[in-house]
């Protein structure tokens, strides 16, 4: 199947068409596993780890929001609208970068909006390669650019969250380091630049970190899913490659973009530390 | 373009204030300070901890943001277009000092290669001003990461002025050394003083008699005011 081929609305009955041996699961099927995972959930129980109720409550969360979206999915592949792809486009690139914040411990101004035009900058001009290179038909496909974004959106804000992390903290740590650059007439960058590329090697490390891997360690979950549902190797292995490119590419650049826009708020126009106790404030 | 481009002549501070910015306080950390510091001066800066004198040369050199007020160095009123030359020339030496991972002679080379000092060119001698304060040059080739609170505090003095500046603003700068060592080091710096009439400084220290010693002047400092 080349991706030129790549029909909206009516791609699953194609793979179902194109690939004989794909392996329909029933609901009963799936239930079964689900009860596996209960049985995990009480050998936890019984060696007392306290654990099982949150075993229970992600199984829970898990199936709920996977069949939510599943109907959403649904709906949104049928409908086929560009107003709702590029709504979802939008909601999924705000809870990434909402998300991507939220995990970091040293707060500081605007830090929402640079989230939002980290993740927004890096993915989404990288989405629009992606489909121009590709071209699926028609080529505002639903069924292929919201699992695409999925992919780079999960990746790409957690480097982001990484990079952003690692340079704030980075900045509380050194702080006497970068006032002692700074008083010999440094700028706000050349006395923190060690920690921004610190920080940026810290964001980009387990992306590289799994592509070192991939496929010897470990096959990419879309890889695998693919290879479940009959997809030839060759033809799963080069979507892998183009989703890890794509990936990796995301990643540098909202590394990039977070770590230089943190900068940017974390330093006055003075070359002087903002404060953190005053980062709410300004 | 050589160091002694330029040439001091007053450092004026107008009624420089700020306030504290953690709510609901909104006490004043410095009250309107003014001073004039002239080529020549030499001031010791005293007051209790807290008072504000640290927080001050913060303010001064621009680490520390300010509510109101003015800094002029020779005439012209400081903006943020220009503070990493006043920087350069006006140079604040503060009481803690970290280094970069290296030799305590890497940290030295690598502060030259800061964007406002690369093209300048520097005369001075690392192991004369070790020799000048009692010390080997072998504490050139020293791991940073050995050194005692006193010699780090060393190594940021000569780190500060192997670029010349015209103004000190140090804050405690003996304050982790022996007694002998703080001798040799203010016996230094009033040579290196002696050596150029326009350079001046103002010295935080708590030390009455140190203050007689290296100072022609006392200032005194008092709940963000300056007396």
């Amino acid at each position: 199947m080349q991706f030129g081929e790549w029909k909206t609305g009516n791609f699953i009955e194609r793979v179902f068409m194109e690939n004989s041996n794909y392996v329909i699961i029933t609901w009963y099927q799936v239930s079964l596993t689900l009860l596996c995972c209960c049985a995990a959930g009480m050998l936890l129980a019984w060696l007392r780890t306290k654990l099982e109720r949150q075993l229970l409550w992600a199984l829970t969360r898990m199936v709920v929001q996977l069949s939510a979206i599943g109907f959403v999915l649904q709906w949104i592949f049928e409908w086929h609208h560009i107003g709702i792809t590029l709504g979802w486009i939008l909601l999924s690139t705000l809870i990434a970068s909402l998300a991507a914040i939220k995990r970091i411990r040293r707060h500081f101004r605007h830090e929402r909006i640079v989230a939002i035009v980290a993740v927004a900058g890096s993915s989404w001009p990288i989405l629009v390669a992606a489909l121009l290179i590709i071209r699926p038909q028609p080529i505002t496909s639903a069924a292929f650019a919201i699992p695409l974004l999925g992919m780079i959106l999960g990746n790409s804000l957690n480097a982001i969250s990484l990079a952003i992390d690692r340079f704030r903290d980075g900045l509380h740590q050194d702080r006497e380091r970068v006032e002692n650059l700074l008083t010999l007439g440094a700028s706000s960058w050349e006395a923190s630049r060690e920690i921004a590329a610190d920080a940026i090697r810290v964001g980009l490390l387990p992306m590289i970190n799994t592509m070192t891997v991939t496929g010897v360690v470990s096959l990419p979950g879309m890889m695998t899913g693919q290879l479940l549902s009959g997809v030839s190797p060759l033809e799963a292995i080069k979507y892998q490659i183009v989703i890890l490119a794509l990936i990796a590419t995301t990643t540098t650049l909202g590394c990039l973009l977070a770590v230089w826009l943190t900068f940017r708020q974390s330093f006055s126009k003075w070359h002087a530390i903002i404060p953190e106790t005053l980062a709410r404030h300004i | 373009m050589t160091p002694d481009t330029f040439v001091f002549s007053t450092l004026i501070v107008k009624n420089l204030t700020r306030k504290n910015s953690q709510p609901p306080s909104q006490t004043l950390l410095l009250e309107a300070v003014n001073f004039k510091l002239k080529c020549g001066d030499r001031i010791a800066l005293q007051g209790k901890s807290g008072s504000g004198k640290s927080l001050l040369m913060r303010a001064v050199v621009g680490l520390d943001p300010i509510d109101s007020g003015d800094v002029l160095l020779n005439g012209r009123t400081l903006n943020s277009d220009w503070i990493c030359q006043f920087r350069a020339e006006v140079a604040y030496v503060p009481q803690r000092c970290s280094l970069l991972p290296g030799t305590v002679r890497q940290n030295l080379e690598r502060a030259k290669q800061l964007r406002v000092h690369k093209l300048k060119v520097y005369n001075f001698d690392y192991s004369q001003a070790l020799a000048e304060i009692g010390y080997s040059s072998e504490l050139l080739d020293r791991d940073v990461q050995l050194l005692s609170g006193g010699e780090l505090q060393l190594v940021n003095l000569l780190r500060t002025l192997q670029f010349s500046p015209q103004v000190l603003l140090l804050d405690e700068p003996t304050a982790a050394m022996d007694v002998a060592t703080t001798a040799q080091v203010e016996k230094w710096l009033l040579s290196w003083q002696a050596a150029d009439p326009q350079r001046a400084w103002i010295w935080i220290s708590h030390d009455p008699n140190q203050c007689s010693r290296i100072s022609n002047a006392v200032w005194r400092m008092e709940n963000g005011q300056l007396h």
